[in-house]
């Protein structure tokens, strides 16, 4: 251990001032308050029925599963971050470790979320459990979540467990590696929801699975650097700089990653320049053309900011982690209703009535509107959705001690 | 709020259950709201599991009972079905599958149930409680509308006459005998005018030139299209078979796949049938008779003519005084003309004078139908009269159209008049009539100008030969309509709503017009001219109206008398070569009742009730009491038992004589006369031979085509049958509102896209309607799928774009005689 | 062997009337915005459109419905098995109770617009039930498609769109057993199905 990561470490952490208190106090009612306000909206869609979003039968699925595809990568990026180095024995982030999981598992809770308000009849959840079709991609990510949320919470409590001597670094390497696994699996398992599907050709490759790996480090390390430079700022934590210019070069090299297997994606695409054909076009000029551009210059700006030693600022790599997180919801965005835009029977046809709603009438044009944008209730949910969000994570960094410890009581704990 | 306001918020309602906005609006924001607000405790339901009405299961042993029914329209099939009757409600209509006809009830039929319980239905009669037109009504009690009737009409009687009140329509369905039979008996024996109808009547009429008239219109021989099976091709005169005669194309592509009957269809534009034919022949709109020339003239030149036929079955021999150009008649070689048997419709003896032919023989002129085998060709003096056969004086009106030439004018290239040629003359053909061509002022010619193409290649009379297929009825007894003789006159439809309403004139004399009784009619928007009709409304002082929904002609009356739909009423009549009955499946919903009933009713007030108390067996015994009928088997037992007859027999081949007055084809006209006498004159010189001349606004010659260069053409459409079925909230959902179909190069030079709303105008009206791009349109064209209502527009209507002006030997509707322009709609709305 | 009900729809006879369409709406009570079976145009971009630039032109009407696959995706992907494949006679079927809503089955077939959601709670233009009195009835917020009229199979009947069309268009049966019309139809007969390149084996031919 340095001298100087050592006086960075010796820096006592001193009792919560009183207006970080009041105002995490506020933030947190204000928080429960959207959270409220999404579950009667929530109420309301149920009740007034699903044809108050702008989902349709030909673009059944809509703004809930692009969050949930996003949160679930948000909260998988987040474990891995975590566990990795303590698996592979490696020197951590300076003691973020416990922050990264809490808000893993609140990321996790909001997939979870997003999945159920998405759901047509959630009083009848439990019949996934009863009548389990273990066939069904849905139904392994269900699997899948519900043990990686047992996981991730086992293994939060397992960390502190160590930390306080209760348990060993061994057995908590263990878990590490089981929760690493299982992070790994969840966003493959999400990526197969899509990517197994004959239906869409956006859809069906077999990239998707490691592409969403690669998103998923992308984005969650990307939330974990925004919530650690915001906690850094109002005194919670003190971070070392060099662990977030650590951070920062890995998200370059995730950005670049997930640039490149976009890139093989598109080209396998195109290059023979039949059908993929419109794929390409739909991205590249097409009615999607704004998220695709988005994404990839959000992700030039990260490289060079990741990669530009000058740039290296907290507050650009600030900018940095948002702009990822961002591009990640715009690769969602892309996906999901890309895979709906393109018809495989384009028969003109009835197109009135329930087939698309007003928010989406290019129904055998490409180039023309979006099949799908969200309504206003869709938005109001998926506020209160990330309200609830917010309102875990600040219940969690107020109630349990997730704060990077400065005294070492063992070799391993202060090499997270 | 008001029965009609209810109507037309529930009307837009549905209208906007169909289309495609689906935002928060804020009523169903308010509606969403009151559920979740009142469902405090979390049901099931209001968290979307379970719903329970009215979509829910039917309860397990609700009862149900099958009666054998269907649609009452003798303008289509009345395809009989297995209706479904449950708790007292009509649930839906099946194939009957031991149907001898084979036939299907088409989507139409299937949404009929609807009409029974739509918003739109008239449920009792009603009063006008504000302007005419304004949709305020009060409800009245059957006594207190009939006084009211029976007071206005007697007083009318009493000081006009009782031609002064006209009935229009023939009832809500057509041609049944309890329904449209009892209002013509009631018109009859009170001496009621008739408006006659004039819609799609051209193309009757030109063919009836050639067989003569019966009864009836569509007198000319009727084809059984069974017979198909020994047709080598089929040709569809501007049909739109698939839509307008669904229930015929399945006999085509059965006669297709089973021994390779060719399929034509001549029709401008790529309609469905033109899709699936053989040959899809192209003239420009308003040249079909040129075409029907050229083919004369063709075949003729080619040699391929029935010069046996001509000769023997037709008046081709016949030697024409070229002074009068009338047949030269034993009159005129000075024999006297004897007497012949009593002509049932004059109450005269018929006068016997038969036409002269030449004798090569005797090398003289003698008597047609006594010289053996007169020369179709040769002129003659005779008397001192010159004269040329009818066969010389026809040629040269084909051969002026012959290919080469007629090419230019129908646009019809000339190998393909050949290869049609060529079909036609490959063996017995049927010929079948669309309405469109005839849809011009020059219709008449097209029905005339085919007889001719029939007379030449022999194609009547035999297997699988078919020129035009009259829709046919074996004959009623008369008495059962006429029981006091012939009182009621007849007024074409298109003089009633054009100059007698106009001028209080008929023929020269003044006709006062007191009251309409609109009985199923659809004069207002689905006729011609509908903005000049509505204004000629304002000179009629008492409207009733009887009619099944709160349509068009329900608009402008004074009272409203609510009727039956299909499924509430028995009845018997005739489709095609078929006499049918038609069981009552539930009993009529609110106060209606059927056509006959309110004709009985009327009958009482009017004081002339003693002829129309009977029971329903009753009044049919007496219909079904002629010599055909029971001939034929057409017993009212029978009939109940089998459902179903066939009046003629299978394999049927209509004789080769026809009710003309030389009792043969008569391709040169004798005497013409017009369809009906509306006081006009006809160019009796023009009319003895078919020619052809420009539609008079629909020719690109017209100056009025500078400024709409646009054809303006209608479709039936498959939605609608006709106007009704326009409020089917199911038909809606597949064609939720007005559409043109228009010609991309035509939209593009007027800067519209597809689902623009568009606006088509002319100097009589205009229309707001979606723009449907569609390279089926033939360039310069125009056409909409009919039947829509007036309030479904957005502006203006179909109707109001249309020409009144008439042919006066047709008295026709030339709906495609009119010219128009589109463009993009500025949202301003006006009528 | 085993069954695998199926239809043969011939090309050259349909017009494109849309009573088929209808004629399923009505049978199963089909709620407002509804239809398990459509009649679609292939040809322009509108309904009824033809290809091609007048006059060599273009168009066929292709009736959709689900194509009770042989190897269906919908199947596999229903995380509750909500929707499955009858052992006695192929039909994919669905089942309303189980149903949760996901709209994971909408997702996973290929076949575009075949199935339908009830995206609010089912209005119907009647007040009273039409149709067949054995339909289940409609639930809000679950999928539904065509059942191959699954409550008239069970009394030995066809299914409604195949006795319904005017053409006489529409062939049904099992397509296992060589001796049936459909299946003599489909050999005799050159014919198309849709999206054979998604490997689902759909059990509708079109006659061409």
């Amino acid at each position: 251990m340095t001298a100087q990561t050592a006086q960075s470490q010796a820096a006592p952490p001193s009792a919560a001032p009183e207006h970080r208190s009041k105002g995490q106090l506020i933030a947190l009612i204000i928080a429960a308050v959207v959270a409220l306000g999404g579950i009667a909206l929530w109420v309301f869609q149920l009740a007034g029925g699903m044809v108050n979003t702008n989902m349709r039968n030909l673009d059944s699925w809509g703004i809930y599963i692009i969050f949930f595809m996003l949160f679930v990568g948000l909260s998988a990026g987040g474990l891995i971050i975590s566990s990795v180095p303590k698996v592979f024995g490696i020197k951590g982030f300076g003691g973020i470790s416990k922050i990264a999981v809490w808000v893993s598992i609140c990321c996790t809770v909001l997939a979870v979320a997003f999945v159920v308000v998405d759901l047509g009849g959630p009083l009848r959840v439990w019949e996934l459990f009863a009548y389990a079709n273990l066939t069904s991609p849905l139904m392994w990510d269900i699997i899948v979540l519900t043990i990686y949320l047992i996981i991730s919470i086992i293994y939060l409590w397992a960390t502190l467990r160590a930390e306080s001597g209760r348990s060993t670094a061994a057995a908590l390497r263990v878990l590490s590696a089981i929760a690493l696994l299982c992070a790994v699996l969840v966003h493959t398992v999400t990526a197969w929801i899509f990517g197994l599907q004959i239906s869409h050709e956006f859809w069906y490759t077999a990239l998707l699975g490691p592409w969403f790996v690669s998103s998923a480090l992308l984005s969650g390390l990307a939330l974990v650097l925004i919530v650690v430079v915001v906690l850094n700022r109002t005194g919670y934590l003190s971070l070392g700089q060099e662990n977030l210019i650590k951070m920062a070069r890995l998200l370059g090299v995730f950005t670049a990653v997930d640039l490149y297997f976009f890139g093989c994606d598109l080209l396998t695409s195109g290059f023979p320049g039949g059908q993929g054909g419109e794929t390409v076009t739909l991205l590249t000029t097409g009615p999607l053309a704004g998220y695709f551009w988005a994404e990839v210059i959000f992700g030039i700006i990260t490289m060079i900011i990741a990669f530009v030693p000058s740039l290296r600022k907290t507050s650009l790599i600030l900018v940095a982690s948002v702009l990822s997180v961002l591009a990640i919801l715009c690769k969602r965005i892309q996906l999901l209703i890309g895979g709906f835009q393109i018809p495989n029977l384009d028969f003109a046809s009835l197109s009135t009535g329930p087939d698309l709603s007003s928010g989406g009438q290019a129904f055998s044009s490409l180039g023309g509107s979006l099949i799908y944008f969200p309504s206003p209730l869709e938005l109001g949910v998926v506020i209160g959705v990330l309200g609830l969000g917010v309102f875990l994570l600040l219940l969690g960094l107020r109630l349990l001690p997730l704060k990077p410890i400065t005294r070492t009581t063992s070799d391993t704990a202060d090499r997270d | 709020m008001t029965e009609r306001e209810k109507v037309l918020e529930r009307a837009s309602d549905q209208l906007q259950s169909a289309s495609p906005e689906t935002d928060l609006t804020r009523r169903s924001f308010l509606k969403t709201a009151a559920l979740a607000a009142g469902t405090v405790a979390l049901s099931s339901s209001a968290l979307g599991c379970s719903s329970i009405a009215p979509g829910a299961a039917v309860a397990p042993g609700t009862e149900e009972k099958t009666v054998l029914s269907g649609c009452q329209y003798a303008g289509c099939y009345s395809c009989q079905g297995l209706v479904k009757v449950r708790e007292n409600k009509v649930v839906s209509i099946n194939t009957w599958p031991e149907d001898p006809r084979h036939h299907k009830p088409c989507l139409r039929g299937r949404a009929h149930l609807q009409r029974i319980y739509s918003p739109d239905r008239i449920k009792y009669p009603m009063r006008r409680a504000g302007e005419r037109g304004e949709g305020r009504w009060e409800q009245i009690t059957w006594d207190e509308a009939l006084a009211e009737i029976g007071e206005k009409w007697n007083a009318y009687i009493r000081d006009f006459g009782p031609q002064s009140i006209v009935v229009e329509g023939s009832g809500s369905k057509s041609g049944g005998y309890l329904n449209s039979y009892l209002l013509t008996r009631l018109r009859n024996i009170v001496g009621l005018t008739e408006s006659a109808s004039c819609d799609d009547m051209a193309m009757a009429k030109g063919l009836n030139k050639v067989f003569g008239p019966a009864y009836n219109t569509w007198g000319f021989p009727p084809f059984d299209w069974v017979e198909l099976r020994n047709s080598s091709a089929m040709i569809t005169w501007s049909g739109n078979i698939t839509v307008a005669a669904t229930q015929n194309w399945r006999e085509i592509a059965t006669n297709r796949e089973n021994h390779g009957m060719k399929f034509v269809v001549v029709d401008p534009n790529f309609t469905v049938a033109a899709q699936k034919a053989d040959l899809w022949v192209r003239p420009n709109p308003g040249t079909d008779t040129i075409l029907q020339f050229a083919l004369s003239s063709y075949i003729v030149s080619e040699g391929k003519h029935d010069q046996e036929f001509l000769r023997d079955f037709t008046v081709a021999p016949v030697l024409i005084n070229q002074q009068t150009r009338m047949y030269l008649r034993l009159s005129d070689l000075g024999v006297e003309p004897s007497e012949g048997p009593i002509d049932p419709t004059t109450g005269m003896p018929t006068v016997i004078d038969p036409p002269v032919v030449w004798d090569p023989e005797a090398d003289a002129p003698g008597a047609l139908g006594v010289v053996a085998e007169p020369p179709l060709e040769g002129s003659h003096v005779i008397n001192g009269i010159q004269t040329r056969t009818a066969w010389d004086m026809l040629l040269e009106v084909v051969n002026e159209y012959a290919p080469e030439k007629a090419t230019e004018l129908c646009g019809v290239p000339v190998e393909t008049i050949h290869a049609l040629a060529d079909i036609i003359t490959a063996g017995p053909v049927f010929h079948h009539t669309g309405y469109g061509s005839q849809s011009y002022n020059n219709g008449v010619q097209n029905g005339h100008a085919l007889g001719l193409l029939g007379a030449i290649t022999g194609n009547t009379g035999k297997p699988g030969a078919g020129t035009g297929s009259g829709w046919h009825g074996p004959t009623y007894n008369l008495a059962y309509t006429y029981p006091t003789g012939f009182n009621s006159m007849a007024i074409a439809k298109l003089a009633l709503c054009f100059d007698v309403l106009e001028t209080g004139m008929f023929k020269g004399e003044p006709f006062p017009v007191k009251s309409l009784f609109m009985a199923g009619s659809s004069i207002i928007g689905g006729f011609l001219d509908t903005n000049r009709v509505v204004k000629n409304l304002e000179n009629v002082e008492f409207i009733v109206t009887a009619d099944l929904t709160f349509n068009d002609s329900a608009k402008y009356a004074d009272i409203l008398l609510p009727v039956t739909n299909n499924y509430e009423q028995e009845d018997i009549f005739g489709s095609d070569l078929y006499v049918l009955y038609m069981e009552k499946a539930v009993e009529p919903a609110f106060e209606s009742k059927t056509d006959g009933e309110i004709a009985i009713e009327l009958a009482k007030v009017l004081g002339v009730g003693d002829f129309f108390s009977m029971t329903n067996d009753e009044f049919l015994h007496e219909a079904l009491n002629s010599e055909s009928m029971i001939a034929a088997g057409l017993t009212v037992e029978n009939l109940k038992e089998k459902r179903v007859i066939r009046f003629l027999p299978e394999g049927y081949v209509a004789p080769r004589a026809w009710p003309t007055g030389t009792g043969r084809m008569e391709i040169y006209v004798d005497t013409p006369f017009p369809r009906l006498d509306v006081g006009q004159t006809i160019d009796f010189d023009a009319e003895h031979m078919p020619r052809w001349f420009p539609p008079t606004e629909a020719w690109h010659e017209n100056e009025l085509m500078q400024e709409y260069p646009l054809i303006f053409m209608s479709e039936r459409a498959r939605n609608r049958y006709h106007t009704q079925d326009a409020e089917s909230t199911w038909l809606r959902e597949i064609e939720p509102e007005p559409i043109v179909r228009m010609n991309p190069r035509d939209a593009a030079e007027r800067g519209i896209s597809e689902g623009d709303y568009v606006e088509v105008y002319n100097t009589r009206g205009h229309a707001v309607a979606l723009a449907r791009l569609s390279e089926e349109m033939k360039p310069g064209v125009v056409k909409y799928p009919k039947g829509w209502q007036i309030y479904q527009f957005k502006s203006g209507c179909w109707g109001s774009l249309h020409n009144s002006d008439y042919d006066p030997v047709g008295v026709n509707d030339s709906y495609f005689d009119a010219v128009c322009n589109v463009r993009l709609w500025n949202g301003e709305v006006h009528s | 062997m085993s069954v695998q009900l199926g239809m043969a729809i011939d090309l050259k006879r349909c017009v494109g009337c849309h009573t088929c369409a209808v004629a399923c709406k009505i049978e199963n009570n089909l709620p407002d915005g509804n239809w398990w079976n459509r009649t679609t145009t292939e040809g322009g971009d509108a309904q009824d459109t033809p290809s091609g630039v007048y006059p060599n032109l273009k168009r066929e009407y292709i009736t959709l419905a689900c194509q009770h696959c042989a190897n269906p995706a919908c199947v596999r992907a229903c995380p509750v098995g909500a929707t499955y494949k009858r052992e006695e006679d192929g039909v994919v079927f669905q089942d309303y109770e189980k149903c949760i809503g996901c709209r994971m089955c909408i997702a996973a077939c290929p076949y575009t617009g075949v199935r339908q959601y009830n995206w609010e709670e089912p209005k119907h233009a009647m007040d009273y039930a039409v149709g067949d009195a054995d339909v289940p009835a409609h639930q809000k917020h679950t999928v539904e498609k065509c059942t191959l009229c699954a409550h008239r199979l069970a009394r030995g009947e066809e299914p409604a769109c195949i006795n319904a069309c005017p053409a006489d268009a529409r062939h049904f049966g099992d397509l296992h057993d060589l001796t049936s019309e459909v299946a003599q139809l489909i050999v005799q007969r050159e014919y198309r199905q849709l999206l054979t390149d998604k490997g689902t084996e759909p059990s509708i031919y079109y006659l061409v």
